[in-house]
């Protein structure tokens, strides 16, 4: 994903994983932020400004939105089965 | 850009296509049958029927010991929360939350189906009105005023459309401030409400007693016209629910803010939100009032659609035929917020004991963690919210196909009933195909 101050991107994409796979979440941002992964129970992925990348997993199946916490918007909607 | 994160974790996965192919064709198979195989003499008509309940256990459920027992469990209870929402912190942890959009909201359903009218036994505010008029050594059931028939139960209705607009369309559904605010023009109009109109002002205008109420109507504890209290099958005592202008407005409003809830999470709504410049909260609330305003109006249309005689005006038959679509609306609660209830509800145990977020454990729960055992059965959850909506849909169909027999003109019935089954048979699709998701 990406993140240019207010401006966040892609838009709610719709992501396939199965339960317990890793999923790899690379972010380039020009500033510092935190992820909101709403999955059961909820889990937090903090960003720094410039290119990090952070590991994932979703253990419970279910529709789980991953949204960027200053601009509340969804980047992704993993469909996890 | 707000899209309003309620409670909790994620959402339900899509149910299987198969599933949702599977349950409209059965119900859609099983109205014709009941339309064209199932009695031809009305059977729910007969308020008497009924068994009664042994004399020891009436007097117990019926006497004033289990009544204030309930009502003070009730007022210490809202005066916690209460003390939650006023004093405790401003964050989604805050108990107020779960308490209000999941024991309170969703729990209304179970707890009605099980013990009847179960809000009016606990409700704080009929309960501050009780404690009002004994102060003042007047009787509670009489106001200033005599209840207009004409009002119904509007008041409820927007009660109702007023919370659901709070939990689904406002962007500050999980900040305290509003939902204080909510809550105190509430207790505000049902006060002044209930010191003008009398105690009916609660049965006809309080939302949540209103709502549970009707649920209630779905279990085995009812009411012969004599007061005793008797058990009898569920289908009988949903038949007892009376016609009052507004009921359908109240059904309308249940069943359309639940399928625009189901709406607003589908991605591609969610992907709009965030690419308009638009004002997005004015458009949420356009299409939940619209949504429910589809609901009542191809209802009322459906009722009126009939061939009737001379003795019966079409007017009335809207709701008259209103209480067929409890069932419906129950069914799609289930399959709509079943996991939200288990999972949220026990998350809500758990904050519970510590109200004010500073660590406190009152009831030693707060360490809990949520069982997602649900969650991690996909396939059973899925079959059991299909279940729930045919089953709603086909005890809705026989409730309605019953009262058509007692109302409609014999050479009427069976053709009278075509279009509220198409009517029924809609919102049921719609309902599963948003269950299939979008």
């Amino acid at each position: 994903m990406t993140v240019k101050g207010d401006s966040v991107s892609p838009n709610a994409e719709r992501i396939q994983v199965d339960a317990g796979e890793t999923l790899l979440v690379r972010v380039e941002s020009d500033r510092a932020g935190q992820l909101h992964v709403h999955s059961k129970p909820q889990q937090f992925i903090d960003f720094k400004s410039g290119t990090s990348t952070s590991e994932l997993v979703i253990k419970i199946p279910g529709i789980v939105e991953i949204e960027e916490h200053d601009t509340s918007a969804v980047v992704a909607q993993v469909e996890v089965q | 850009m707000n899209v309003a994160h309620g409670l909790g974790g994620g959402s339900d996965l899509p149910i299987p296509a198969s599933f949702a192919v599977l349950g409209g064709t059965a119900a859609l198979a099983l109205s014709f049958v009941i339309l064209l195989f199932a009695w031809r003499e009305p059977r729910f008509t007969n308020p008497r029927v009924g068994r009664t309940v042994p004399v020891r256990v009436a007097r117990f459920l019926d006497g004033v010991t289990l009544a204030a027992a309930l009502r003070s469990a009730g007022l210490v209870f809202f005066g916690f929360v209460a003390v939650a929402a006023v004093a405790g912190q401003d964050l989604v942890t805050n108990p107020t939350f779960g308490v209000v959009y999941v024991w309170l909201w969703v729990g209304i359903v179970p707890t009605s189906l099980l013990f009847g009218l179960f809000f009016k036994a606990v409700s704080p505010a009929r309960t501050i009105h009780l404690l009002m008029m004994k102060a003042l050594r007047g009787d509670p059931a009489v106001g200033l005023r005599v209840y207009p028939t004409w009002l119904g139960t509007w008041p409820a209705a927007a009660g109702l459309l007023a919370f659901v607009w709070l939990e689904l369309v406002s962007p500050d559904s999980t900040y305290l401030g509003p939902v204080r605010l909510w809550f105190a023009i509430y207790f505000a109009i049902m006060l002044v409400g209930g010191a003008v109109f009398g105690s009916t002002w609660f049965e006809r205008a309080d939302p949540f007693e209103v709502y549970s109420t009707l649920v209630g109507h779905l279990s085995i504890f009812g009411r012969r016209p004599d007061g005793a209290l008797v058990i009898r099958a569920p289908m009988r005592n949903l038949a007892e629910i009376s016609a009052r202008v507004g009921l359908v407005a109240v059904v309308a409003v249940l069943l359309g803010s639940t399928a625009f809830d189901s709406f607003r999470s589908s991605r591609s709504w969610v992907q709009f939100s965030q690419s308009t410049t638009a004002d997005i909260t004015l458009i949420n609330t356009t299409l939940l009032v619209g949504a429910c305003s589809i609901v009542g109006v191809t209802f009322v249309v459906a009722t009126m659609a009939t061939g009737v005689d001379t003795t019966m005006r079409r007017r009335d038959l809207p709701a008259t035929f209103a209480h067929s679509l409890v069932p419906i609306v129950v069914g799609y609660m289930i399959a709509h917020y079943l996991t939200f209830f288990v999972e949220v509800g026990q998350q809500t145990l758990a904050q519970i004991s510590d109200p004010l977020g500073n660590g406190a454990n009152l009831f030693g729960t707060a360490g809990w963690q949520p069982n997602f055992w649900l969650s991690l059965h996909p396939s059973m959850l899925a079959s059991i919210k299909v279940a729930s909506i045919v089953t709603g849909h086909v005890l809705g169909v026989i409730a309605a196909h019953d009262r058509a027999l007692s109302v409609l003109p014999r050479q009427h019935q069976v053709t009278g009933q075509l279009p509220l089954l198409a009517a029924m048979t809609l919102y049921t699709f719609a309902g599963l195909y948003l269950l299939f998701g979008l």
